[in-house]
């Protein structure tokens, strides 16, 4: 029953959020949604001091000795995610207490990023491939009305775009599904993985699905529109955790748990990976727009996280997972900032912008964290994990894609800095001179999640020990289980 | 059978992407959805069938309705004709390529397949309960965001 | 031993302090400054301390047990880090009397968190470790440059920062190599044979270090870093502290990670790359007209010095290398200071607009006059033991030609700083130029002290060069009583020879151009019909002096446009506008139309399929 509230808690806060709504404009929806983040944090963290540290922990829901039928497991891949979706959860409806005043109605806001986080977690939770597929598109929808929240013309176009292309998405992993269902008889990951399924249709589909919710190239490009368009907390909750869910979790499960996992497999997510590396870095080298320009970022370090676990290999699998970590928590902190530099300056082109450090002390600050960490600067958590993934790189002899991903690192870098210069140092913009900092929730979350990027960096062994082993040994073990089954097959 | 439904599903999503006006487009891709639902059934998938109409078909539909018409003619956006022929061609190729491995698939056995007998609504609550919390969410979902789309438009009208 | 923990501090130390140095706000500046000098010198303190400790230790597992996160002091690291606490604390010492506003509290905090980078670089005992503090210091150079607040800093910043970041790379790459050698990233117990990957690894390394002291080919950002940095970054990074960790790092790997043998091709390729590195940016030097840009091509030229030196392989060379590194930056970064002195005052550094200010500035031109002379090597100042220890080595070799190397540096270097002396604080007074007072003593302080440093050195040279030599192993069988360091030898003949050749050639050029407008009054020159006349003049006294200058000034010119240059023009042309070109066409198809990206979608997928299938 513990594990389920990680659905049912922000679905039942959610429903409550209309009502409260009505008594109260802000405080009352803002201190609910924030205490709900705040104690699925307090669980998640709780559940890692009880977790054994390997297994897997299945459990069938019962209300009054009555079988529900709600499978939940918990195994180390999923402690991670859950971790790393309501660490960004909580850092997002912070933000929002002060951010949110400017987009219209509140409850409605968190009504809407609680079903999301609460089916971000269901995906993550569910033992049963069609459940999970039924999570992801609740939460598209959810993420969709967050863009369409920025209420502007630009905001409806990029969600209609948003809509259309994961519907695509939606219809590929569906088939996919499908293929699955057809040859199996079953849904259940634990099942089709047990009958040694495997069928070409399926993985293409399932492959070319989640690539679109991963947003790699080039299956891109619904990303940085939706995110231009939107408040700044959907580009950070849905870069920072929702792409990682629907996207690479949902591809590391189907993949290594349940599928065979095989050299074709194998090839396809390290092309994508690179790809998408090299892409999104030259394309965020040429953007203006704050957003717009992390978007493509968002991209290009998705492609790392993609290259590391489609390598296969252990060490490539733990580089990856750090990086999924890593990303989340630096993605969704420097899409905070861009969120602060348009609520302090009003808007977010680079171009129009120039000298905020000197007034905005604090969001200047955090985004060097952030950038130093997105470029792979030591001591930051990003330089871990892009190091990791390096040396995998190296481990397998792939000298080539090891210089790509040192040298799109120092292009990261380069376009990081060139816009934090641009934002925020040199000489203060005519018009700019009145800038503010921006409210004290909005400095409290982006201090914290800075505070987490070292964190994460200085102790990144403790890190990798206690969360992204377990994860990566889920991973891990499905492989050797595909691998035996083969040697067994013939 | 089957053939002549899994043409429709293609033909009726061709069409939900080509036709000019939004509100007939979006029927067809509801039509393609509903197809693609009895197709489900048809392949002894009546969990997918039943979750493709209701879901797919149903609630995304509304709100692709909705939202076109408070959108109005804001989100078109002129294009030029190359690109929707490329679209058209690659998207042909596509569906070529699926339909001949749909049939390749290894089918398994008819006994195996519990779910064959079961009508709808077992099926939902008896065997899919989580599945159902995923339609709530969906369907909360959805009135959120209509909600919120109708506020942010009256907001940006004043 | 309990107190490995002390080795913590030198790093944390600054890094810390400098997080609390920014948050201090603007109005309590003083608090500020006085904070990060009682930091500086509880830093300088606790090393002293260190220093008096046992050999220290830190071991701890860091990732998996297969690379361990070491620190460790031994004799060599202790000496560096002393000189690194002691230049950081003299320069907090001038920035903070002499930069106002903003721009001094980042200067002081990327100060304080370069010393503590450069520290940990140093106490590194694992190559992973080292890299780690190695790129952060990359990035404090990028944001020190960005400092200067001139309109092409930024762009000198990002080439200083792709040009080291490049010599980063081979460095990293060197390591990497070496991993596959070794199987680890510790320092090792025994050094590697320099033999098939070995050379390649050694190379590239070498490359990463020298290209951080600032040698060739890497070092054109140096001058421009001259005009567009803060020139107390100029007397830091680029006057010493780049030095310390750049030949600290070198050392560490020709004696700790490799074995060089002395003769062995390694040896004469460094030994090259010294001496071309010497000759190159001393005839650079001669030609530049601007103060600050000719001390950075020195900066750049007695690098040269110090690689030759440890290139030898010799007990001599070595211990000149690294004692010609401290005294480089000693002396560098006085001559720094002391043009940012002048500078401050007069507002300007062309040396054309400069002139008498010896008796207006007496502090700061005695100053500048001894660190002259010290880097020229005049007896008995510190640059003079250091390269006769150079020589000595160079001839141990057997191979005269780098001997004549160092002495033709020599002498160009000893003219072109007669000639900035001389019109910066000799000579007649430029009368263009306010009225000016001597600097503060804040600003005045360091320079005094780096100055008695160059004189004390130079008098009681036995105690650097024993220090020097007991802390590297591969120099511990230097004896004072083999390798004469007194005045009388055949070899400081020749030095002395050199330098009266190069007093001979600034005087007989500055009589001969005694009737230019170089040093003679401006308003007269710009006389229109004296104008012609002083032009023929010229074209008159056109002797062999003319031409061996015009020479040299030639050869420095073509070298400017064709070496230099080259790589400038490379640098703007392939790396900007290959950029450029490729962002403008990434962009023009990304036009947001939902039809071509639903068209990449199925074509990708298509790709994927036909991938998996054929597969």
């Amino acid at each position: 029953m513990f594990l389920f509230i990680f659905v049912a808690l922000p679905l039942i806060t959610a429903s409550f959020m209309l009502i409260a709504g009505r008594f109260s404009r802000k405080l009352l929806p803002d201190f609910l949604a924030n205490l709900c983040f705040f104690l699925l944090l307090c669980a998640s963290i709780a559940i890692s001091r009880l977790w054994p540290g390997a297994g897997q922990y299945s459990h069938v829901l019962k209300w009054f000795n009555t079988n529900l039928n709600i499978a939940v497991v918990l195994d180390g891949l999923s402690l991670l995610m859950i971790f790393t979706v309501s660490l960004v959860a909580l850092s997002t409806g912070l933000f929002s207490i002060n951010y949110m005043n400017r987009y219209g109605s509140k409850s409605l806001f968190y009504a809407i990023l609680l079903v999301l986080v609460a089916s971000m977690n269901a995906i993550v939770l569910t033992a049963d491939l069609f459940t999970m597929y039924i999570f992801i598109e609740s939460a598209g929808i959810a993420s969709y009305g967050l863009v369409s929240l920025g209420g502007t013309k630009y905001s409806t176009e990029g969600a209609f775009k948003y809509l259309v292309l994961s519907a695509i998405a939606s219809s590929f992993i569906l088939l996919g599904i499908a293929g699955v269902f057809v040859s199996t008889g079953t849904t259940g990951i634990k099942e089709i993985a047990g009958s040694g399924f495997f069928s070409k249709f399926s993985v293409i589909l399932f492959l070319g699905g989640f690539s679109l919710k991963c947003a790699l190239v080039p299956f891109h490009a619904w990303m940085p529109d939706a995110y231009t368009a939107a408040p700044a907390v959907l580009p950070a909750i849905s870069s920072g955790v929702f792409v990682k869910v629907a996207g690479i979790y949902a591809m590391a499960r189907v993949f290594f748990n349940m599928l065979p996992f095989n050299a074709e497999v194998s090839s396809v997510m390290v092309y994508l990976g690179i790809i998408s590396i090299i892409a999104g870095a030259f394309l965020a080298l040429g953007q203006a727009r704050l957003r717009r320009m992390l978007a493509y970022s968002s991209i290009s370090q998705v492609g790392y996280i993609i290259l590391g676990i489609g390598l296969g290999t252990p060490l490539g699998i733990i580089g990856g997972l750090l990086h999924l970590f890593n990303h989340s928590v630096f993605k969704a902190l420097l899409f905070l900032n861009a969120g602060a530099v348009e609520y302090a300056a009003g808007t977010d082109d680079s171009l129009k912008l120039g000298g905020l450090g000197k007034n905005m002390p604090f969001t200047s600050t955090a985004n060097i964290v952030g950038l130093l960490s997105a470029a792979g600067v030591p001591p930051l958590n990003g330089f871990w994990s892009k190091l990791i993934i390096v040396i995998a790189l190296l481990q397998v002899k792939m000298f080539l894609y090891a210089f790509v991903a040192i040298f799109i690192s120092v292009l990261t870098l380069w376009y990081l800095l060139l816009i934090q210069r641009r934002v925020f140092f040199g000489k203060v913009r005519e018009g700019l001179q009145n800038t503010r900092e921006v409210p004290f929730w909005m400095n409290f979350s982006m201090v914290g999640l800075g505070l987490v990027c070292v964190w994460a960096g200085v102790s990144f062994a403790p890190v990798i020990l206690k969360w992204i082993l377990p994860a990566a040994n889920v991973l891990i073990e499905g492989i050797r289980t595909s691998l035996s089954n083969f040697v067994i097959g013939g | 059978m089957d053939v002549i439904l899994l043409a429709g599903v293609i033909i009726f999503a061709a069409f939900a992407v080509l036709l000019k006006d939004m509100l007939k487009a979006v029927i067809s891709l509801m039509i393609s959805s509903i197809m693609l639902g009895i197709v489900f059934f048809k392949l002894h998938a009546p969990y997918a069938g039943v979750f493709e109409i209701s879901v797919v078909a149903g609630l995304i539909m509304v709100l692709f309705i909705m939202t076109i018409s408070l959108i109005g003619s804001d989100a078109d956006v002129k294009e030029p004709a190359v690109p929707v022929a490329v679209f058209i061609v690659l998207f042909l190729i596509f569906s070529v390529v699926i339909m001949l491995r749909i049939f390749c698939l290894p089918q398994v056995s008819h006994q195996l397949m519990s779910g064959e007998q079961m009508r709808i609504g077992e099926v939902l609550w008896i065997c899919r309960t989580f599945d159902m919390v995923g339609q709530i969410s969906v369907i909360f979902a959805g009135v959120f965001v209509l909600l919120a789309v109708v506020s942010a438009r009256r907001r940006n009208g004043k | 031993m309990n107190n490995d923990w002390m080795l913590f501090v030198p790093v944390l130390l600054p890094i810390v302090s400098a997080i609390v140095c920014y948050c201090i706000p603007e109005n309590f500046k003083k608090l500020r400054n006085v904070f990060a000098l009682i930091s500086g010198f509880i830093l300088f303190l606790v090393i002293i301390n260190l220093y008096r400790a046992e050999n220290l230790f830190y071991v701890s597992n860091w990732f998996f047990s297969t690379i361990s996160f070491s620190l460790k002091a031994s004799a060599f690291n202790k000496f560096i880090l002393l000189w690194i606490s002691i230049f950081s604390f003299l320069i907090t010492l001038y920035v903070s009397a002499r930069m106002a506003g903003e721009r001094s509290r980042e200067f002081i905090t990327y100060l304080l968190i370069t010393c503590g980078f450069a520290c940990g670089a140093v106490l590194a005992n694992s190559l992973l470790v080292l890299l780690f503090f190695w790129e952060g210091l990359l990035v404090t150079l990028y944001l020190f440059i960005c400092l200067g607040g001139r309109e092409n800093s930024h762009r000198t910043a990002l080439k200083g920062f792709i040009l080291v970041g490049f010599c980063d790379f081979c460095f990293i790459l060197g390591v990497i190599l070496y991993w596959r050698i070794t199987g680890s990233f510790d320092f090792p117990d025994s050094p590697v044979t320099l033999k098939n990957l070995a050379v390649l690894s050694f190379a590239l390394m070498v490359l990463g270090a020298t290209g951080k002291a600032g040698a060739l080919p890497f070092h054109t950002w140096i001058p421009d870093a001259a005009i567009d940095a803060p020139v107390s970054f100029m007397a830091f990074l680029p006057g010493a502290l780049e030095k310390l960790i750049g030949i600290y790092l070198l050392v560490r790997i020709c004696f700790d990670l490799f074995y060089l043998l002395p003769g062995s091709s390694a040896s004469i390729g460094l030994m090259i790359l010294g001496a071309f590195t010497i000759v190159i940016a001393v005839s650079m030097a001669l030609i530049q007209k601007d103060i600050k840009r000719l001390l950075s091509y020195h900066a750049i030229s007695q690098v040269g010095y110090m690689i030759l030196g440890i290139g030898t392989g010799f007990p001599a060379g070595i211990v000149g290398g690294i004692f010609h590194m401290l005294n480089n930056a000693i002396y560098k970064s006085a001559l720094f200071l002391g043009a940012g002195s002048v500078e401050q005052r007069t507002g300007t550094t062309e040396l054309k607009s400069l002139g008498g200010l010896y008796r207006e500035m007496p502090v700061t031109g005695l100053c500048f006059i001894i660190c002259s002379a010290a880097i020229s090597g005049v007896w008995p100042l510190n640059g003079y033991v250091s390269k006769e220890m150079i020589v000595h080595g160079c001839l141990e070799t057997g191979y005269r030609i780098f001997a004549v190397s160092a002495w033709v540096g020599a002498i160009l270097t000893f003219a072109s700083f007669l000639k900035a002396s001389h019109s910066i604080f000799l000579g007649e007074r430029n009368k263009s130029l306010p009225q000016i007072k001597e600097n503060t003593a804040p600003v005045l302080i360091p320079m005094v002290l780096l100055a008695l440093l160059c004189v004390f050195f130079g008098l009681f040279s036995s105690i650097p060069v024993n220090t020097i030599s007991a802390s590297v192993s591969a120099a511990n069988n230097l004896h004072s009583s083999t390798h004469p360091l007194n005045f009388f030898n055949a070899i400081s003949g020749i030095t002395f020879l050199c330098l009266i050749a190069a007093f001979l050639l600034h005087r007989y050029g500055w009589l001969k151009n005694d009737r230019k407008a170089y040093l003679a009054s401006e308003i007269v020159h710009k006389l229109p019909v004296i104008h012609t006349i002083y032009d023929l003049a010229e074209r008159k006294f056109f002797d062999i002096y003319e031409q061996t200058m015009k020479f040299v000034g030639v050869f420095s010119l073509a070298l400017y446009h064709g070496f230099d240059r080259t790589c400038d023009w490379l640098y703007e042309n392939l790396v900007v506008e290959s950029g450029v070109k490729i962002l403008n066409s990434l962009r023009t198809i990304h036009r947001g139309m939902v039809f071509s990206y639903a068209g990449w979608i199925f074509a990708g997928i298509i790709v994927i399929a036909i991938f998996v299938m054929i597969f």
